[in-house]
């Protein structure tokens, strides 16, 4: 008989699963590549507007853009831990984990929702929006346009990562995902690991060093 | 696979006060005035923070070399499209 989850094409569930893995990596390389033309583009202008770039990131709201980091680092180590249970036959414990690391995916929007309100009545917009009191020349304004682009698309994956969460939590209720099956949790925790590393580039580059 | 392969708690408790000292060392160094020095030391931060990230949360530490072969030929083709659009700007001559 063949084991519950087992695609016909797979000999066995250990095979299905390193090839699901390797699928993700493809997946999240391609992601990163995404991502790389925001950093490009962020290289290029940094170089060539240095200063204005350290002055405006100095505006930014730090305080609330570090604790995220936080928020991310700790959620990624609750879905890590969320992983290890399941392996270890322990559904609830991962299901806890799971609802968990949502909730401060949750958390790190709500947080960057007040951040974006106080750019919005400071003027810190993307492009011909920008009208800051503070800071003023080109560099500023490519510097809040970048801002928007990368976090808005940053924040568009924490979202996802939320909803693949709620979802494998929903499955690991319904007894769909076990320690024998226990990929898709994995590969979603995997997608949550790869928002929390763009973060942790996002974080030095638009908040500290500018 | 047996359980022995697999990272266990403690090792993602390391993983998290590892990746929480680099964040706080960064926090730290971004308050001293590192001039030029401050992008490539908060670069070179943010990236053993990924590295563990990757191998520990991420399981590449127990899984075949072929998957760190995937992400590492990721991080290369970004760093040559990063490299060689900032190498264009900062190599430009001021007058066209």
């Amino acid at each position: 008989m063949r084991a519950p989850g087992l695609a016909d094409h797979f000999a066995d569930l250990p095979t299905q699963h390193h090839a699901a893995r390797l699928g993700m990596w493809v997946f999240l390389a391609s992601e990163l590549l995404l991502f790389s033309g925001l950093f490009a583009i962020w290289g290029a202008y940094h170089a060539r507007y240095t200063e204005a770039f350290v002055r405006a990131a100095s505006v930014n709201t730090i305080v609330l853009g570090s604790t995220n980091t936080f928020v991310l680092i700790i959620s990624s180590f609750v879905v890590a831990l969320a992983v290890w249970a399941m392996r270890s036959d322990r559904p609830r414990l991962a299901f806890r984990g799971v609802v968990i690391t949502a909730s401060c995916g949750l958390g790190f929007l709500a947080i960057k929702g007040i951040e974006y309100a106080d750019h919005i009545e400071h003027g810190l917009l993307p492009g011909a929006w920008f009208r800051s009191d503070e800071l003023h020349g080109h560099g500023a304004v490519v510097f809040y346009t970048l801002y928007w682009f990368a976090t808005g698309l940053h924040a568009l994956h924490v979202t996802a990562g939320v909803a693949v969460l709620a979802w494998i939590a929903m499955r690991i209720r319904r007894g769909e995902i076990d320690a024998v099956n226990p990929i898709a949790l994995e590969l979603g925790a995997m997608y949550w690991h790869l928002v929390d590393i763009v973060w942790l580039f996002l974080w030095p580059l638009l908040y500290l060093v500018g | 696979m047996t359980d022995r392969t697999h990272v266990s708690p403690i090792g993602y408790l390391a993983t998290l006060l590892a990746l929480l000292a680099l964040s706080v060392l960064t926090l730290a160094l971004s308050s001293l005035a590192l001039g030029a020095w401050a992008l490539p030391v908060a670069l070179l931060i943010a990236s053993s923070k990924a590295i563990l990230v990757a191998l520990f949360f991420m399981h590449l530490v127990e899984q075949p070399a072929v998957n760190a072969f995937v992400a590492i030929t990721a991080v290369a083709l970004v760093a040559v499209l990063v490299g060689l659009t900032v190498a264009d700007v900062v190599t430009r001559s001021a007058s066209p």
